[in-house]
């Protein structure tokens, strides 16, 4: 009876520590490899969103806990050693886990690039956002919203066929790396970790710089924190729906940005 | 056994998606493309092989009781392994397939096999059930990937074949589209058969 119970035991646990030493030992031996491929690729991508900058400052980290979604950002720079803009690592949270994005905003604040680092999303509907559609960030500058139509305002995102999750999520995390942008690193003049006058500055800088297509974002503080566990990362409503009743009246119904036009109705 | 006729009874006979009716998760989740679909049955297949042939080997130190959970351990880690080993030097192809990696661990086709094949028969014959059942799996998400991705979004393996007024079928790109997929094809195949 014992025996019965014992034994069988004993080999499970054998299985289970040859198990574990092999995948130790493969963990050990690709360790290096696999964080050197990943530097590569990070590399490539900081290269691809910021395409101006010959070379690129040491990552910083971000611990600015209202931008959570930022994990780190370079400052990219030209062959004289100028600043031609940032490139943002950020994290958040799609459909699935873990979708690691790379934003570049060039110095006149305009998004040079998105690129998906990795992502778990669905094969097919989320994991298209690491195909051609990225792409329309590229140019643009301000607050973006998605957009189910086929209408392409200046400030719009078509949102991927059937994952408007995903579409939501790139979004805002690009919202939030421009914010990060304008309200840490250009008030501060240097990319540092000092926000106790975030506030104060945000009015100054904003005076000078001719951000006038974000109406919204002046009178109010940055976009509340946005952290990448939950669900759907939180857009301020309210600036949205302003934002349509004074750009397009008839294009819009609701502040989630849905388009009452769109037939297809996939959700 | 007959190493074709091993072969023959994955693909046609005791095809895993269309007859067995097992892995339906990865089945309904991924063939919303017919590269995708492929892909992920040459993954599932290359680990069916390499388990089958490992469990197969183990078989006789495996007591009865403790047979699922060993080898589910045997399965995951090799899951993992072959994950790391691509994400090392094989980035580019990680970069493709890294998706499907996690999905193969709960496809239950693997530990069906191990279970109804691999645990009863020697490593040979068990590489052959391995190959067998992954190109019938194969095969089956590559058809049904492709026309979900004809209805759908109007190509095949990512060129477009319908001419633009052709509409559309966003829903087959979607999860309905993978059921009304399957159980179209699953019929089809019932007829050609002449069950009923």
């Amino acid at each position: 009876m014992m025996k019965d119970i014992i034994k069988p035991g004993i080999v499970l646990l054998i299985i289970t520590v040859v198990a574990a030493g092999l995948l130790g030992a493969v963990n050990i031996a690709t360790k290096d490899k696999i964080a050197e491929q990943e530097t590569i690729a990070k590399e490539n991508s900081m290269k691809e969103v910021l395409p101006e900058a010959k070379s690129f400052n040491n990552e910083i980290k971000n611990e600015n806990k209202d931008y959570s979604v930022i994990k780190s950002y370079s400052e990219g720079l030209d062959e004289n050693g100028n600043s031609v803009g940032y490139t943002f690592s950020a994290t958040t949270k799609g459909f699935s886990t873990g979708l690691n994005l790379m934003i570049g905003i060039t110095k006149d604040g305009v998004i040079s690039g998105v690129d998906v680092l990795s992502h778990e999303e669905t094969p097919g509907l989320g994991a298209n956002a690491a195909t051609d559609w990225k792409n329309q960030f590229s140019g643009k500058s301000g607050r973006l919203y998605v957009s189910k139509g086929d209408s392409a305002e200046e400030y719009e995102i078509k949102a991927i066929t059937g994952a408007t999750i995903t579409s939501n999520a790139v979004t805002n995390a690009v919202n939030t790396a421009y914010d990060f942008y304008n309200n840490v690193i250009k008030n501060n003049g240097e990319a540092k970790n000092d926000f106790s006058d975030k506030v104060d500055s945000d009015s100054g800088a904003t005076a000078n710089q001719s951000e006038s297509q974000t109406p919204s974002d002046l009178p109010n503080p940055p976009e509340p924190p946005t952290p990448p566990d939950l669900p759907n990362p939180p857009e301020p409503p309210i600036h949205h729906e302003q934002r349509h009743m004074n750009t397009a009246p008839n294009s819009r119904t609701g502040a989630n940005g849905y388009n009452s036009e769109n037939r297809g109705g996939v959700e | 056994m007959n190493p074709l006729k091993i072969l023959k009874n994955g693909i046609i006979d005791d095809n895993p998606t269309f007859v067995q009716v097992i892995g339906m998760c990865p089945t309904l989740a991924v063939t919303t493309s017919a590269v995708n679909g492929i892909g992920m049955g040459l993954s599932t297949m290359a680990v069916l092989v390499c388990s089958n042939m490992a469990i197969s080997l183990i078989r006789k130190f495996i007591p009865d009781q403790i047979r699922i959970p060993a080898y589910i351990v045997v399965i995951a880690s090799f899951v993992t392994i072959v994950q790391m080993l691509l994400k090392a030097f094989l980035p580019d192809l990680n970069a493709s397939l890294g998706l499907f990696i996690p999905l193969i661990v709960v496809n239950c086709i693997i530990l069906a096999r191990a279970e109804a094949f691999a645990s009863k028969n020697g490593v040979i014959a068990s590489m052959f059930d391995g190959i067998g059942m992954g190109l019938g799996f194969t095969v089956a998400l590559g058809v049904i990937g492709v026309v979900r991705e004809l209805l759908g979004s109007g190509a095949v393996f990512g060129i477009s074949v319908l001419p633009e007024a052709f509409p559309q079928t966003i829903i087959m790109i979607l999860a309905p589209g993978a059921f009304f997929t399957l159980a179209f094809l699953m019929i089809l195949i019932k007829k050609i058969k002449g069950e009923n």
